[in-house]
């Protein structure tokens, strides 16, 4: 789908397979990537905090900057020193912070097309085709340094979706947009999948990343896990008897809050989960029982894992564990309101 | 009247009457101070550009040899010069010497340093987006580098003005490599030098008049391009 020479691959690699990787700065290691595979015509969100390495990763996978060890394949072809600016063609990455070449709008759209050999002419008519596609039509001929920082984002998305690559990396491409841009762009994303194209968005917008994504992925200082959160479920919501619920495990039906109904992400806060060893008469919605599965020290708490069918994690203080004496294999019920659970719309795993 | 103003309103007249002696040595001034900085823009920019853009070991101590450079004095470099272009030095054969080639030879040797230097400069203040977002649009290294001259222009711009800048206001390459022969190679700087030490201090004055209208000139030049920068 690019216009240059696709290399040969079949459907079924991955865009990207990452193995072993490092990156590391004046000898301190930044990044630490065991491994990490996008698979081709999907989604995948990175979310973590700010100075996880979201950005380095991205960078390193946008064949800007070499990694410190480790192998990337890209396409079915290994990187290497010689490919490496042959590969790039295949891999967009849009910042955070896009700059905006001093030129137009529609100038800074074809000039990816141009960079690929297509003809001015042509190139200009993709161009205005992606600037109406992310609602910036009227703004094709203003000089894009001028536009605001939402437009000049929507901007960037579209010079990178003009040149049709197979891999899309963005960083946070939904920061400074409003609610409707946010939705516009969300469309013109969701619509890459299906022309084939692999994505991998960085943010720490939780909310963002399970509607776009197929995938979520944690980072945390720099390593990947393959969770980004506790208690993370992906289901389809349905109502029963009367009320929004999510099957999360075989009778394990979570209650929600919510008039979303289909598929979905839920996740719910592991401090506002109470543990007990026997049932307690509540106002909460959602009582299962399990086994204690693991306990782990967490910070100032004790992080909990309870079997119920998945895991469900508790965060507790130690005075608490000490006081009601868990120790794994223990039967406990585990507690939370309907309140306490988010619930995202997306496309689900 | 004074003996210093009357010199000055001579040397006015000395404009106004097209006296033919100065401007033949602007023409020569121009010419070869021209070319020079076109020769040392057209290797120091790719320099600079390439060292700002590198990563290697040393290159801080480039980067430092590059601005000691810049301090050679001009009558060393014409000393030099002179010892490889004369008959008997090791370019004798090309009978350069007491030609404008030999003065733009050896102001392009003056003023390479400070383009490479200055350009070296404006790349490491160009933002490092501009040269990320070129490469991850698919700009090959030739479409990358025109597209960090054309962003960061203000600072190329001010490399090559403070390079011409340099040259044409020189005497002691013009002096030891030109001659300072009449109507040939006889510059602004060398007329300015040998007519006062002649005695004829109204046309050094004329000339030096010249020599402040040029560096004005070019400076105005340089505002209004800066300021066609600010514009895009």
């Amino acid at each position: 789908m690019t216009a240059t020479a696709t290399p040969p691959a079949t459907a079924k690699e991955p865009a990207i397979e990452v193995r072993g990787l490092t990156k590391a700065y004046a000898g301190r290691r930044v990044l630490e990537v065991e491994r990490f595979d996008l698979p081709r015509g999907t989604i995948t969100a990175v979310v973590g905090p700010n100075g996880s390495g979201k950005t380095t990763l991205l960078s390193v996978l946008a064949l800007l900057e070499p990694p410190t060890a480790g192998e990337i394949v890209l396409l079915g072809r290994t990187v290497g020193g010689r490919n490496a600016s042959a590969l790039r063609r295949h891999v967009v990455l849009v910042h955070e912070d896009p700059w905006m070449f001093a030129a137009s709008a529609l100038a800074n759209v074809t000039y990816g097309l141009t960079a690929r050999g297509v003809g001015r002419r042509e190139a200009r008519r993709r161009a205005e085709a992606v600037l109406d596609a992310v609602g910036l039509s009227e703004a094709a001929g203003r000089p894009a340094r001028r536009l605001s920082a939402g437009q000049r984002m929507r901007v960037a998305l579209a010079r990178a979706l003009a040149v049709e690559p197979e891999v899309l990396l963005l960083d946070e491409p939904l920061a400074g947009l409003d609610a409707a841009r946010a939705a516009l762009i969300e469309r013109a994303l969701a619509g890459l999948p299906r022309q084939g194209g692999s994505v991998v968005l960085a943010t720490h917008r939780l909310a963002a990343a399970y509607r776009l994504a197929d995938r979520c992925v944690g980072l945390v200082a720099g390593r990947l896990t393959e969770m980004p959160l506790d208690n993370h479920f992906a289901g389809t919501v349905v109502e029963r008897a009367g009320e929004p619920a999510m099957q999360i495990a075989p009778g394990c039906a979570v209650h929600l809050a919510t008039d979303l109904r289909g598929p979905a992400h839920v996740v719910i806060d592991p401090r506002t989960v109470i543990l007990s060893r026997r049932p307690v008469p509540s106002s909460a919605r959602n009582t299962f029982f399990g086994r204690v599965a693991a306990l782990a020290v967490q910070g100032d708490g004790v992080r909990v894992t309870v079997d119920v069918g998945v895991p469900v994690v508790a965060l507790v203080t130690e005075r608490s564990l000490r006081q009601m004496g868990l120790a794994p294999g223990q039967r406990v019920a585990v507690i939370f309101k309907t309140l306490s659970v988010a619930v995202y719309g997306g496309r689900g795993t | 009247m004074s003996w210093t103003l009357e010199q000055f309103v001579q040397a006015l007249r000395l404009l106004g009457s097209l006296d033919a002696d100065v401007y033949r040595a602007v023409a020569v001034s121009l010419g070869v101070a021209s070319a020079s900085t076109v020769l040392a823009t057209a290797g120091g920019l790719p320099l600079g550009l390439a060292l700002g853009v590198a990563r290697f070991r040393g290159k801080r101590l480039v980067a430092t040899a590059l601005h000691a450079l810049m301090a050679v004095p001009t009558v060393l470099i014409g000393l030099v010069l002179y010892a490889v272009l004369s008959r008997q030095g090791l370019l004798g054969g090309w009978r350069l010497l007491y030609t404008p080639s030999a003065i733009v030879l050896g102001q392009c040797v003056l003023a390479l340093p400070l383009v490479t230097a200055l350009a070296h400069a404006a790349t490491e203040g160009l933002d490092p987006r501009v040269r990320r977002t070129a490469r991850t649009l698919g700009a090959g290294r030739w479409r990358t580098a025109r597209t960090m001259l054309s962003e960061g222009r203000r600072g190329y711009l001010a490399a090559v003005v403070a390079g011409f800048g340099r040259v044409f206001g020189e005497v002691g390459i013009s002096m030891m490599l030109g001659g300072n022969i009449r109507a040939y190679t006889r510059t602004v700087t060398t007329a300015i030098a040998l007519e006062t030490a002649k005695g004829e201090v109204a046309l050094g004055i004329a000339l030096g008049i010249v020599l402040m209208v040029v560096a004005l000139g070019m400076n105005l030049m340089f505002l209004q391009l800066h300021g066609s920068g600010d514009r895009t």
